[in-house]
C-alpha cells in the first residue's frame, strides 16, 4: 500500500465523484425500466451509444454542440423507446410467468444490443471517434491544488439534471404517480384504473431518453467505439443493483460510491487491481445488504 | 477475424485478406485453382475464435488456414488447433512466451516480438543532443494484453540500456475510466517522457487528458496503440487529429524503400491508401503485417506446388522470404527473426514519416513534442 497525501486523496475524491455521476446517469434508465416493468434492458448501453453517435454526427455535420444534441435527442429517443417497448416487450408481456418474462427480456434486449452494435459498426466502423469540445474556455478548472476537467463537470451536471428530472417526473406529475404505482404493484395499479401498458410505454421512452443522455455525457470524455456498449451497460447494472432497483437516490449514491472507490483504491494499491477491489466492495455491500443500499422508491 | 467487438479494428486486415484472394484469382488462382476465402467473425472472443477455426478445419475442410489477430485471442486458439496439423502463418501473436512456452508444432509467428517493439524509440531518445536527452521515463502498459504486457515489461531494461531511468513503471487493467491518480504519480516521479503500451483507444485519449488536466507535459510520448488510423478529426471526417505528433508507429522496413523489392508493393499501397485513407510511407503494422503471412504461404505453395501441410511447413522453416515487410526467416521456435525496428511518426497532415534510424529517415523526429492543446 502506498501512503498518499491529503491533497492527493481529495483529488481522487473529486475524480471519483465526477466519473461516478456518469455511472449514475447510465443507471437511471435501467433502474426505471427494471423497477417499473421488470425488464433487464441489456440494450441500454447500445442505446446510449446511439445517443453518443447522434451527438457525434450532429457535431461533425453541423458543428452542433453535444449539449444541444442532448435536447434534440429527447423526442427522438422517446419515440425510439416507445417503439422498442411496443415491438419487443409488449408482445411477450402477460404471456409468460413473471420469472420467464424477466429471462426472456434479458435475451431479447441482449440480442437487440448486438444488433444495434453491428449496425453502428457498419455505419460508423469501429475506428474511434471523438468529440473535442471545450467548455468555460478551458480544458480544466483549477481551484487551489485541485483540478476539475470541464467536460467531466458538464457530464456530472447532466447526471444531476437527469436525477432531478426523474425525481420531478415521479413526484410531481400524474404520469409519475402512475409509474410509481405500477412499479409497486402492477396488478393493483391496473385494478385502480391505471393504464399500465401506457405507463410501460412512457417509462421505456423516458429510459431511452436517459440512455441518450448517458451516451452523450460519455462522448464528452471518452472515445466512441460500438463494441464498448456492453461494458458501460454492465456498469449501469452494477450501480442499479448496488443502489437498490428502482431507487433514484440509490442509483446516484451507488454511482458515486463506485467512482470514488475506483479512484481511491487504485491510488493506494497497485493500479492493476483497481477494478478488482472496487467490484469487491460492491460484492461486500451486497452481501451485507442484498436489496441494495436504499429501499425502492 | 474479430469483425466485431473490441478488436474489430481488424476489419481493415480482413479486407487485406479479401484483396489478396482477389489478386490471386486475377492471375488464375493458386496452383491454377481459383480461391475462395471463408471468414468467420470471432467477436473478439477467444472461445469463438477457437470454434471458428475448428469449423474451418473439420467442416469447411479448408486447404489453407490463415492466421488471425490479436495476440489475446490467437494464443489460446493455437493451443486448441495446433494438433490438426495445419500450417498457420500467424500475424497476431507477438509474445515470445505465448509462442514458446510450449512451442507450437505448426504455427509460425510473422510479427516482430513485443519485447523489441519500442526499441527504435528508446534508441532515438538516446541519440538526442545531450542537453535535450531525457533522463527519466514513465512506462505504463496494459496488463490484460499479452502483447502490451510483454512490451511494457521489456521497456525498463531498454530504457536503462540507453541511459534513461525508468522512474515510474506500472500496469493497468481493462475498463479504466480515470487515470488521474497514475498520471499524478508520473508527474511526481519526475518523468520527462511517457511510454504507453496499449492497443485500445481509451487509454490513448484518457491518459493524455489526465496529464493535461493536472498540467503535466512530458517532452515525448510514445504510444504503441497506433496500429490503425486512430482518432478521426470531427472537423474533417476521414482525417486524423493533430494528436498524431504524439503517437509513434513502430515500423519495420526494408532498406530500399521507397522501392522495395517485393513484387506487388505498388498494388498493395494503392489498395491500402484507398481503404484507410492515408498513404503508407513504410511497411507499418497496419499495412504490412496482415499481408506478410499471406505472402510467405503463397510463396511456399508456389515453390513446392503442394497443399500438403507438412511439405509447406518444412519449406517455410527451411527458407527465407522476401515480403512486404522485408526479409523474413524463422528460428527454431518458429519466430520470425532479423527485424530491425524503425520509428515512425504521423504528421499533422496524416502523412507517415520514418524518423529513426538515420539511414532510413524521411523526416526529423519531433522533440520536444507539441503541447497537449495541439494534441487534444
Amino acid at each position: 500500500m502506498q501512503v498518499i497525501s491529503p491533497q492527493f486523496l481529495i483529488q481522487m475524491i473529486i475524480s471519483g465523484v465526477l466519473i461516478g455521476g456518469l455511472y449514475a446517469t447510465f443507471g437511471m434508465g435501467i433502474s426505471l425500466i427494471w423497477g417499473v416493468m421488470k425488464v433487464c434492458n441489456f440494450a441500454h448501453g447500445a442505446m446510449a451509444f446511439l445517443g453518443a453517435y447522434f451527438a457525434y454526427s450532429m457535431f461533425v455535420a453541423y458543428r452542433i454542440d453535444p449539449l444541444i444534441s442532448l435536447l434534440l435527442s429527447i423526442p427522438l429517443f422517446f419515440v425510439l423507446g416507445v417503439f422498442l417497448q411496443k415491438v419487443l416487450v409488449e408482445p411477450i408481456a402477460g404471456r409468460t410467468s413473471p420469472v420467464m418474462f424477466e429471462l426472456v427480456t434479458i435475451v431479447i434486449t441482449f440480442g437487440l444490443a448486438l444488433a444495434l452494435e453491428s449496425l453502428m459498426v457498419v455505419y460508423y466502423t469501429s475506428y474511434n471517434r471523438t468529440i473535442t469540445v471545450d467548455y468555460l474556455g478551458t480544458k480544466a478548472l483549477r481551484l487551489g491544488e485541485f483540478f476539475f476537467p470541464t467536460t467531466s463537470i458538464v457530464a456530472f451536471a447532466i447526471a444531476i439534471g437527469t436525477v432531478a428530472s426523474l425525481f420531478i417526473i415521479l413526484r410531481k406529475t400524474h404520469v409519475g404517480l402512475g409509474i410509481r404505482a405500477t412499479s409497486q404493484d402492477r396488478e393493483a395499479a391496473y385494478l385502480v384504473g391505471i393504464d399500465v401498458n401506457r405507463i410501460s410505454l412512457i417509462s421505456f421512452g423516458i429510459a431511452s431518453v436517459f440512455a441518450s443522455f448517458a451516451g452523450i455525457s460519455m462522448s464528452l470524455n471518452f472515445p466512441l467505439s460500438p463494441p464498448l456498449n456492453l461494458l458501460w451497460c454492465v456498469r449501469g447494472f452494477i450501480v442499479v443493483v448496488l443502489g437498490g432497483i428502482g431507487s433514484i437516490i440509490g442509483t446516484l449514491v451507488a454511482g458515486l460510491i463506485l467512482g470514488i472507490s475506483e479512484c481511491i483504491v487504485g491510488s493506494v494499491i497497485p493500479f492493476v487491481f483497481r477494478q478488482l477491489v472496487a467490484l469487491a466492495i460492491f460484492i461486500i455491500i451486497l452481501l451485507i445488504r442484498p436489496t441494495g443500499l436504499f429501499q425502492r422508491a | 477475424m474479430p469483425l466485431t467487438g473490441i478488436y474489430s479494428w481488424a476489419i481493415g486486415w480482413a479486407k487485406m485478406y479479401e484483396h489478396w484472394v482477389d489478386l490471386l484469382n486475377e492471375k488464375g488462382g493458386l496452383l491454377g485453382i481459383p480461391c475462395r476465402l471463408i471468414m468467420y467473425d470471432s467477436g473478439s472472443e477467444a472461445s469463438r475464435e477457437i470454434a471458428n477455426n475448428v469449423k474451418l478445419i473439420t467442416v469447411d475442410k479448408v486447404d489453407l488456414l490463415l492466421g488471425g489477430v490479436p495476440t489475446a485471442t490467437m494464443i489460446p486458439t493455437f493451443g486448441a488447433i495446433d494438433k490438426y496439423g495445419y500450417l498457420i502463418m500467424n500475424i497476431g501473436s507477438a509474445t515470445t512466451k505465448g509462442m514458446t512456452e510450449p512451442p507450437f508444432e505448426n504455427i509460425f509467428s510473422c510479427q516482430c516480438q513485443a519485447e523489441i517493439y519500442a526499441w527504435a524509440t528508446w534508441d532515438w531518445l538516446a541519440h538526442l543532443p545531450a542537453d535535450l536527452k531525457p533522463k527519466k521515463a514513465a512506462i505504463f502498459y496494459a496488463e490484460y494484453s499479452p502483447f502490451c504486457a510483454d512490451n511494457g515489461k521489456a521497456c525498463p531494461e531498454l530504457a536503462r540500456s540507453v541511459g534513461i531511468d525508468p522512474v515510474y513503471v506500472s500496469s493497468y487493467p481493462a475498463g479504466v475510466t480515470d487515470y488521474t491518480s497514475e498520471v499524478m504519480k508520473m508527474k511526481d516521479s519526475g518523468a520527462e517522457v511517457l511510454i504507453l503500451c496499449d492497443t485500445e483507444a481509451a487509454p490513448a485519449k484518457l491518459v493524455p487528458k489526465a496529464a493535461e488536466t493536472i498540467g503535466w507535459q512530458p517532452t515525448a510520448y510514445w504510444d504503441i496503440q497506433y496500429i490503425y488510423p486512430g482518432f478521426e478529426d470531427p472537423n474533417k471526417p476521414g482525417s486524423l487529429l493533430p494528436l498524431t505528433y504524439y503517437t509513434v508507429l513502430p515500423v519495420n522496413h526494408w532498406t530500399t524503400w521507397p522501392d522495395p523489392p517485393f513484387r506487388d508493393t505498388k498494388l498493395w499501397v494503392e489498395f491500402y491508401t484507398k481503404l484507410i485513407g492515408i498513404a503508407p510511407n513504410m511497411a507499418n503494422f497496419d499495412f504490412g503485417w496482415p499481408v506478410v503471412g499471406l505472402h510467405v504461404l503463397q510463396d511456399a505453395v508456389e515453390a513446392t506446388g503442394s497443399l500438403d501441410q507438412k511439405v509447406l511447413k518444412d519449406y517455410v522453416w527451411a527458407h527465407s522470404f522476401n515480403t512486404l515487410c522485408g526479409h523474413l526467416e524463422f528460428n527454431e521456435y518458429k519466430l520470425s527473426v532479423g527485424w530491425t525496428m524503425a520509428q515512425g511518426e504521423i504528421t499533422g497532415e496524416g502523412k507517415e514519416e520514418v524518423t529513426w534510424p538515420p539511414e532510413l529517415t524521411t523526416a526529423k523526429g519531433t522533440y520536444p513534442r507539441p503541447p497537449w492543446e495541439e494534441y487534444m
